[in-house]
This record gives structure tokens, C-alpha cells and sequence, in this order.
């Protein structure tokens, strides 16, 4: 390239890097409000390290579905269980994520769960608690934080006095949260925990207080005792309308959740308890509890009813559509196929193969028969 | 064929003395090791994110590689005018073509067969061998080859700058074209014209590399004649192109 070509290259170049800078300059300026420079700084460092922190989390579901694998076999079919618990790898990558940006409440508590529950590393989970507790003290979702560490000292470390101390401060500070603001995930979580609480003191024998939390945690059911004893209570206040009101109000929020199409119904909110499996013969992937715990009951009456879900749309699919999706799933869960925008490209298969093989040979032809010059 | 093997033989002697593939050589190679390293000292880096963090490495280095080193040979011999040499000895325009593009990927083919074989050397020794990186190895390869072809074609019919950023827009383009939604009534005829343009999202490998229970025979096989169909295209394209140009 001669020299004055590459200085209006040069030239273009930076001109372009200039104008780069400036608008995020500017759009700092006025997202955020940043002047001075040192600020500027810090919220570029802040972004990027958001950035980071987003981009590790994408690996996080991979890690977490596709790890250490289990082959079992049942009669002619082959089964494959990836074991949540044993997913060492992903860990790693929770603590970068978690420890870039602690912001994001989900993900803390979703961590701290999994490390508490699943992993057994109490200590690390609780401390991220607590620090993520400190560090944003005045989020409206707090109640969240105390939650999982009632979680992770009723569920994992078995402790039920501490754990319903903190049940009992999270149910507390749930209330800078405006009911009106509740998302699925906060009536979710608001549900596992009072149930959890109302359960430790239905067992410490306290039947009048395990029904007030019972009432708070949309009249969730649990054994057969705890249900007699709730039931009995209901009778006796008379709130049974207010119990259809309540269960009402928790599908109506539901069903809308999952018509913005968050089907995946553990989610992030609370995938503790769950492994993943899936056959190769029979691809219907479902979940396989390792331990039954009181979170995973509650969890479970919205996996059965997106199972359920699932199994009307199977009942309208006739063979070869039930064939697709078999194989579909087998190429997402075994061999992790890429997925492809079938609207502009051919998706992986045999057919495209063959497609491809057959175009191949004109420029193949092409190249063997043209003339030589 | 004698000379389409004669001037890819010269390309590869080229490059034991070009600089730049020496340099990218040893960056590899620095980069694998570099990673074996901070996975012994850090626990957080081993397993699979090990393996998933050096491929990537092994795929980026390599990718760069196949992007400078195929602009610096197919124009560099126009700029230094030695293309002549070639052209004035009754070689036609299309041995020229396939003799240097099969040449090219001969030199990246070597380095990745150098830098695959260390990197599944120090994968054996912390996780144990895995024979998933060897598919890897071979999906690497294909996307080089698939590159260098884009890139041939591009060379015929652009400068060396506007060949690069094109090729860059192409790359990311067709990786977000998941996103993109068209119409059902025009979906037919954009699948169409789309199938003749190369897909590099059908190259995204490296999550069946690190994490699937089994490497797919049907994949594989997609993938192989997928990449041939492309160099083959690209390659009658700039010879097609290269005859109407003078040179």
C-alpha cells in the first residue's frame, strides 16, 4: 500500500475512533450523569465489568445442564443424567459472575442456593449472601437475600431456629416491595419461604403461627399432618373464599409468566434440587429429583403443570412431527447441535447433507470441464 | 495438478520464511501453555473450562491467522508483482487460484496440527484424553478452509482493506442472523439465496467439543460436505472473476 493511501486510511480511521468516543462520552453524559473524568472512569470500569460479569452467565446454564453425564441403561434404552450437584466446573464460573456484579439479585440468590444446597459449601454461599445484604442495603428486594439464607440454614444446614429467623426478616422487608410491583418470581419465592417458615414452626408446634405464614405462602400444602392441621385452621377462621381468591391470584400470575414465554419452569428462580436427564430413545427431558426437599415440593406443582402442558401439545402431534422433535431434542441435549435460523439456512440433517452434495458437483464440474485458456 | 502442487509446495516454503506465521505460531503455542499454567495454579480454570478456554484460544489465534496470512499471500504477490512469474510460465489463472488457496491452507493446517497436538498433549495430562478434541481439531480446520475460500473470492474482486472488513461483516453477520425474523411468504426465496452465501453460525462447535456426550456422525458429516460446497463455490467464483480480469 503506498504511503499516502495508508494516511487517509490512518485518517479515516481515527476520525471514526474519535466520533466512537465522543457519543459514549455524551451518552454517558446523559444516562448516567458523569462529568468529571475520574467518574467517567469509574462508570466505564462498572459497565465493562457488568459486561463481563453478563457474558460469564451465559456460560452458567451450559455449565450447569451439560455436566458431568451419567449413562444408565434401561432395557434397550440408553439414559443420560447430568447431575446438577456434580457440576464442579460451574462453579468457578458462578463466582466470577456473582463476583463482577452482585447487583443482580437472581443470580446472587440462585448462586448461594446452589453452592448452599446443592454443593454443600455453606460458609461461601452465606457469605455471598451477607455481602450482597450490606452492599445494598435499601433494594427493594431485599427480602430475597434473607430468604435464600433461610434456604440454605432450613434446607442445608438443617438448622431451623436460624432459618426461621431469617424467613422471618425477609417476610419483614418484603414489605418495601409494593404488592402492586410482584412479579411471578417475587410470589414465587415469597410462597417457598413463608411455606418454609410456616413448616418449621408447624413442627416446633406452634399451629396459630404456622397458619399465619401457611395464609402468606398462598395455602401451599405439605404432608399429610401439616395439611390436617392447616385445613383445620382455615375451617375454624372461616377463609376459605380468601384461599380460592389467593390460589387464584398465584395461577393467574402464572399462567401470564408463562405466556411471555418463560416456560422453563424451575428457571433461575429456583433450579436447586433438580438434576437434568434426558434418553436418548425417549428424549422427553424431565427432571429427576435427587432430593425431595420442601423447595422442590413447592417447585414441583408448576413442573407437573408444565409437564402437563407439554403433554396436551404431545397429544395433538402425530408421528412424524413426534419423530422431529424426539430427534430434535436428542440433537440439543446429546450432541448439542448448533441451532440454526431455519429461516434463512438449512438446519443440520441428512437432507441438507444430501442437498449440499448434489449443488457440490456444478462447480465441481465447472472447474474439471472448463476449457483451458 | 503437477503445478497446482508445485505453487501450493511454494506457498508453505514461503511461509517457513514469513515472520507473521512464526509469530502466530508461537502465540498459539505461548497462549496453550499459557493456559495449561493459570489451570494448574487456579482450580477455578480447570475441567472443562480448561478445554473450552484453550480451544477458543486455539480457534481465535487460528482464525487470525487464516485472515492476515491469506490477505499478505494473495496480494502480496500482485503488490511485488512475482505473480508474473507464474502467469508468464503457461500456468493457467485457475492453477494459480487453487495453488495458492490449497497452499494456504496447507500452512494454517500445519500450525493447527503443531498447536492441536500440544494443546491435546497438556488437555491429556490435566483432564485426561478426550477424543472429542480431535473432531474439534478437524471442525477448526474445515471453518479455516472455509474462510480462506470466502477470502480468495473476495480478493478478485476487492482491494486488500474492503476485502478484510467485508469478510468481517460476513463473519458477524451470518453469526446474528438467528435474530433476524423475515416473513413466511418471503422465507422460501431468502433460504434460497442464503444457501449459496457461507454460514459460519453452522460452525459455532465448540459447546459439542467441551460438553456433548457424543461428537454427532450426522453433524460431522453435514459439516464436512457443507465446507467443501463452499470452498467449491467460492472457488469457481474467483476463477470465474479472475478470467475476466487483467491482471
Amino acid at each position: 500500500m503506498s504511503r499516502s493511501k495508508f494516511r487517509i486510511w490512518l485518517l479515516f480511521s481515527l476520525l471514526s475512533a474519535a466520533i466512537c468516543l465522543a457519543s459514549v462520552l455524551l451518552n454517558l453524559r446523559q444516562t448516567a450523569g458523569v462529568y468529571l473524568a475520574k467518574d467517567i472512569f469509574d462508570q466505564v470500569r462498572e459497565e465493562t465489568r457488568y459486561f463481563a460479569s453478563d457474558l460469564l452467565w451465559q456460560r452458567v446454564d451450559t455449565y450447569g445442564h451439560f455436566g458431568e453425564w451419567i449413562k444408565e441403561k434401561d432395557g434397550n434404552k440408553e439414559l443420560y443424567y447430568s447431575v446438577f450437584s456434580k457440576q464442579s466446573e460451574v462453579r468457578a464460573l458462578w463466582r466470577l459472575s456473582v463476583g463482577l456484579n452482585n447487583k443482580n439479585i437472581s443470580r446472587v440468590c440462585l448462586v448461594a442456593n446452589a453452592l448452599g444446597v446443592n454443593h454443600q459449601l455453606f460458609d461461601e454461599a452465606l457469605t455471598i449472601l451477607r455481602g450482597a445484604i450490606l452492599k445494598h442495603q435499601d433494594h427493594k428486594r431485599l427480602y430475597r437475600f434473607y430468604g435464600e439464607m433461610g434456604i440454605i440454614y432450613f434446607q442445608g444446614m438443617r438448622d431451623p431456629i436460624k432459618a426461621l429467623r431469617h424467613f422471618k426478616r425477609s417476610i419483614e422487608v418484603l414489605r418495601r416491595l409494593n404488592p402492586q410491583d410482584y412479579l411471578f418470581e417475587d410470589l414465587f419465592n415469597i410462597r417457598l419461604y413463608a411455606f418454609s417458615a410456616s413448616v418449621i414452626l408447624f413442627n416446633a408446634n406452634q399451629i396459630e403461627e404456622a397458619y399465619k405464614y401457611h395464609r402468606m405462602g398462598f395455602y401451599e400444602p405439605g404432608n399429610d399432618q401439616y395439611n390436617a392441621a392447616m385445613n383445620k385452621m382455615l375451617y375454624e377462621k372461616g377463609e376459605q373464599q380468601l384461599k380460592v381468591i389467593q390460589k387464584q391470584r398465584y395461577e393467574k400470575i402464572r399462567k401470564k409468566h408463562q405466556q411471555q414465554g418463560h416456560t422453563h419452569s424451575h428457571g433461575h428462580g429456583h433450579g436447586h434440587g433438580h438434576d437434568h436427564h434426558n434418553s436418548s430413545n425417549n428424549t422427553d427431558h424431565s427432571h429427576v429429583e435427587e432430593k425431595q426437599t420442601s423447595s422442590s415440593a413447592a417447585d414441583q406443582n408448576s413442573t407437573i403443570q408444565t409437564k402437563g402442558d407439554k403433554e396436551i401439545l404431545r397429544g395433538s402431534m402425530d408421528r412424524s412431527e413426534m419423530e422431529n422433535e424426539r430427534q430434535l431434542m436428542r440433537n440439543i441435549f446429546v450432541h448439542m447441535i448448533p441451532q440454526i435460523n431455519s429461516q434463512f439456512y438449512l438446519q443440520v440433517g441428512a437432507a441438507s447433507t444430501n442437498l449440499f452434495l448434489l449443488l457440490s458437483l456444478i462447480p465441481l464440474l465447472y472447474l474439471i470441464l472448463r476449457r483451458k485458456p | 495438478m503437477t503445478t497446482i502442487l508445485t505453487i501450493s509446495r511454494d506457498v508453505l516454503i514461503d511461509a517457513k520464511r514469513n515472520s507473521l506465521f512464526h509469530i502466530t505460531l508461537l502465540i498459539s503455542l505461548g497462549l496453550v501453555f499459557l493456559c495449561t499454567t493459570i489451570s494448574i495454579l487456579d482450580g477455578n480454570f480447570g475441567g472443562k473450562i480448561y478445554v473450552e478456554l484453550g480451544f477458543t484460544l486455539l480457534w481465535f489465534v487460528h482464525f487470525l491467522l487464516a485472515l492476515l496470512y491469506s490477505t499478505e499471500c494473495l496480494y502480496g504477490e500482485e503488490e511485488r508483482k512475482s505473480i508474473y512469474f507464474y502467469l508468464s510460465r503457461y500456468v493457467s489463472r485457475q492453477e494459480y487460484l487453487i495453488g495458492k488457496y490449497v497452499g494456504i491452507v496447507s500452512v494454517l493446517a500445519t500450525s493447527l496440527i503443531l498447536s492441536g497436538l500440544i494443546f491435546l498433549a497438556c488437555s491429556t495430562y490435566l483432564v485426561g484424553f478426550k477424543y472429542q478434541i480431535l473432531w474439534g481439531l478437524l471442525f477448526i480446520f474445515l471453518e479455516l478452509a472455509v474462510v480462506c475460500s470466502v477470502l480468495l473470492f473476495l480478493s478478485r474482486l476487492f482491494s486488500k482493506f474492503l476485502s478484510f472488513f467485508i469478510f468481517i461483516f460476513i463473519f458477524f453477520f451470518t453469526n446474528f442472523l438467528e435474530f433476524i425474523e423475515v416473513g413466511n411468504d418471503s422465507a422460501p426465496f431468502v433460504k434460497m439465496l442464503y444457501m449459496f452465501l457461507p454460514n459460519f453460525k453452522y460452525y459455532d462447535f465448540i459447546e459439542m467439543v467441551v460438553h456433548a456426550k457424543q461428537i454427532s456422525v450426522e453433524y460431522t458429516l453435514f459439516l464436512i460436505v457443507y465446507s467443501v460446497f463452499i470452498c467449491l463455490i467460492m472457488t469457481s467464483l474467483s476463477v470465474m472473476q479472475y478470467e475476466q480480469k487483467q491482471v
